[in-house]
């Protein structure tokens, strides 16, 4: 009951340490993290299947990336930044460090296995028809494959720690 | 529906023929496994038919029984492990090798692993595929081999019925036919009840010894032995069907060279001058052979040459062997440049050429009698 | 960094090293057995499939922190107990591996299927004796994903006090003291590796067959 009682209570749902503006928080992380995180992760990703190149090394970098434990990494960092900054930016940016190292990999590797399963006659297609190599990438590849990236995209789960004040 | 699962029995009853199949009415259809026989289906719901056989598809009604015993009362397992199975792509197990493929139809009726590995590994030789063959996975075979093993698996289990659905027609034509022949020649040594399924006339015309062709829509056309479906053609599908080829087709049907009387061939040897070729030579061809006296190709003497060597010899002649279909001498004669079809025995070795002359006369004669006798 | 500490400190980090291993590999193998039947069970729904597999993902998104918090209320076990971790990891492994398992079924070819049901295999079987051999490849490929994870997964609980190397962050946030996060990230990457090429090792024992071993 008490459950119910701290779910109705509007007291708990307002102000600035409130449940809305908590999940804004929580959203506000999520998104600037995806940003980040596509625009560093999707272009690699892009390369290596468009090109075949780097493709050992994008995997174990993945694989790497994802055995790094975060809240470690977090720990150092906070560390590492405190002396950085004064305000609240001293816990948010080794906060979106973390959560962009964990949400690159996923990206990557999506993006990459994406465009290399792209059927390569529907490449070739494109190429004969005089599309140019990189217009060829988003013409032809990228549509066909924008589906595969973004579902893991959305399997990124940012795992919320306690606010340390 | 009901119509469409009887007609469906009857493709299967009809695919067979009269002595081991017969369908005692239009729902109910029997299947003797007790003589060999070859039964090709081809054309329309072939597939289907065929998996209606060993339950891959439940008709929803009629009956259909193998050896008096109708198979819905069956257990599906047990009826399943007495009918040998060959697919298209012959559906080996990837994660097992060669021996354990054709093993497994062993294994799974009862028989211990050793003797299955024993069974398979005679299998393997059987079917044309050496020992070495025996440890690879299906992925280190060519597609050839893999249906060759893919063979030899549905045999591991010494059925008495099997059904092959399309089972050469992945393969490329040069493959394809030596599958064919390596089929005949297996089914004169083992004599099992085979249904197969084709979309292909002549592999249905050299394969089977009752064809049935199904109408689009699955209605039966005709069925009868390869020789009636050519001479004596139903109606207009099946003469389309069999194809505008079918005066020449018939040659297959229509004796063997060993009628043809053969003219013995003057030969030249590789490394001989041109004067002993000319000196040999009935004309402007005279024919190569190797130190076994098998036909290597034809010399042309109106070509400048001081020696006759193997990559100046015309090759675009075909050989007939002995005891083979008159078409194949007729394709000899035809595509010979001299004009003269080359004969050889069952070892390759050369017997003498046929002109073009002899074999339309064999033809002729043989002509009035033979399309008589197709008549019913 | 301060090396006299870590060879003070040797026998206690060597402590938390095990635990750190116990803990993530038993809730994987676990998840294994669970996502096996599982994994069939969403193979085999037809069209109900994405949603069992949307369903399982999304276990994945429970934050872990509040997941180590609430199991206890759950189970009725006492809060520093491990099983909880277990519990939760077990979660976490398994919403990974029931997708993978499904997927793992799905590569293999339906004229495999066709000509084992033809040959008379009975469903049990077929499954033992072809599905899941031919899944193996499929399932290691997910399974070092779930394991690597797991290890990184693992140190969060240091934050309710299971030991293992995620308490040598906690100490060294406590104490401003770079050396034991250090340590602590470099044995978690350490066994990561060894536990990555663990089930490398097994998944190519497991497929022989496979090309991509050659």
């Amino acid at each position: 009951m008490r459950f119910f009682g701290y779910l109705f209570d509007p007291e708990k749902w307002g102000g600035p340490e409130g449940i809305l503006a908590l999940c804004g928080q929580h959203l506000g992380y999520t998104l600037v993290t995806l940003m980040i995180a596509g625009a560093i992760g999707f272009p690699f990703g892009v390369y290596v299947g468009h090109t075949g190149r780097g493709v050992t090394l994008v995997a174990g970098l993945a694989n790497a990336l994802r055995a790094l434990p975060s809240l470690g990494l977090l720990v150092l960092l906070v560390i590492l930044c405190g002396p950085l900054f004064t305000s609240d930016l001293a816990f948010a940016v080794p906060s979106l460090i973390v959560l962009v190292l964990l949400a690159v990999p996923p990206i990557m590797t999506t993006t990459y296995a994406g465009i290399a399963a792209v059927d390569p006659a529907a490449v070739d297609a494109a190429r004969g028809m005089a599309i140019g190599r990189s217009a060829s990438s988003f013409m032809s590849k990228f549509p066909a494959r924008c589906r595969s990236s973004f579902p893991a995209c959305g399997m990124q789960r940012c795992r919320s720690y306690p606010r340390r004040r | 529906m009901k119509a469409i699962v009887a007609k469906r029995l009857a493709e299967v009853a009809a695919a067979l023929g009269g002595a081991s199949a017969r369908a005692t009415s239009a729902r109910k259809v029997a299947i003797g496994s007790d003589c060999s026989s070859q039964g090709i289906i081809i054309w329309n719901a072939k597939t289907t038919s065929l998996r209606m056989i060993n339950r891959l598809i439940t008709p929803s009604s009629g009956s259909i029984s193998i050896d008096g015993e109708p198979t819905e009362k069956m257990d599906v397992v047990k009826l399943r492990r007495r009918i040998g199975y060959v697919i298209q792509h012959a559906g080996l197990f990837p994660h097992r090798t060669v021996v354990e493929n054709i093993a497994t139809t062993a294994r799974l009726s009862g028989v211990t692993r050793p003797k299955a590995l024993a069974t398979a590994r005679e299998l393997l030789d059987r079917v044309g595929l050496g020992g070495e063959f025996a440890n690879r996975y299906p992925w280190q075979l060519s597609g050839g081999q893999q249906q060759r093993v893919g063979v030899a698996r549905a045999l591991a289990s010494d059925p008495q019925l099997m059904l092959m659905d399309e089972p050469f027609s992945a393969v490329d034509p040069v493959v394809r036919t030596q599958l064919q022949d390596e089929f005949l020649r297996l089914q004169r040594d083992i004599g099992k009840t085979i249904i197969m399924v084709t979309h292909d006339i002549d592999e249905a015309l050299k394969l089977g010894n009752q064809v049935a062709m199904l109408r689009t829509g699955g209605t039966l056309a005709q069925v009868a032995t390869p020789r009636q479906l050519l001479a004596q053609p139903a109606d207009n599908f099946v003469a389309d069907f069999v194809g505008r080829d079918r005066g020449y087709r018939f040659l297959g049907f229509a004796g063997t060279a060993d009628a043809v009387r053969l003219v013995s061939e003057p030969t030249v040897r590789l490394g001989a001058t041109v004067d002993e070729a000319k000196a040999a030579a009935l004309g402007r061809w005279v024919l190569a052979v190797d130190d076994h006296e098998r036909p290597l190709g034809w010399v042309d003497l109106d070509r400048p040459f001081t020696h006759v060597r193997q990559d100046g010899l015309n090759l675009s002649g075909t050989l007939s062997a002995q005891g083979e279909p008159l078409r194949a001498l007729l394709d000899a004669v035809l595509s010979a440049p001299s004009g003269r079809g080359v004969v050889t025995d069952a070892d390759g070795r050369l017997l003498g050429t046929a002109t073009l002359a002899s074999v339309s006369s064999v033809l002729e004669d043989g002509r009035s009698r033979d399309w008589a006798e197709a008549q019913p | 960094m301060n090396l006299d500490w870590i060879i003070a400190e040797a026998g206690t980090i060597g402590t938390l090293f095990l635990w750190h291993f116990g803990l993530s590999v038993v809730p994987v193998l676990l998840s294994l057995v669970l996502a096996i039947p599982l994994g069939w069970l969403a193979h085999r729904s037809g069209f109900m499939r994405p949603f069992w597999l949307g369903l399982a993902g999304l276990f994945y998104t429970i934050p872990s922190l509040a997941l180590f918090v609430l199991l206890p209320l759950v189970l009725h076990t006492r809060i520093l107990d491990p099983i909880n971790v277990v519990v939760a990891l077990t979660i976490y492994a398994l919403a990974m591996l029931v997708r993978t398992v499904a997927d793992g079924l799905s590569t293999v070819s339906p004229e495999t299927l066709q000509a084992a049901t033809a040959m008379g295999y009975r469903p049990a079987a077929r499954f033992l004796r072809v599905e899941l051999p031919l899944a193996v490849p499929a399932i290691t490929a997910g399974l070092r994903v779930a394991v690597v994870s797991n290890v990184s997964i693992v140190s969060i609980a240091a934050l309710i006090g299971t030991p293992q190397l995620g308490s040598l962050f906690t100490q060294g946030l406590q104490l401003r003291f770079l050396t034991p996060i250090v340590t602590g990230i470099v044995l978690c990457i350490v066994l990561a590796a060894l536990l990555d090429l663990a089930v490398v090792w097994a998944g190519f024992r497991l497929s022989p067959w496979n090309r991509s071993n050659k």
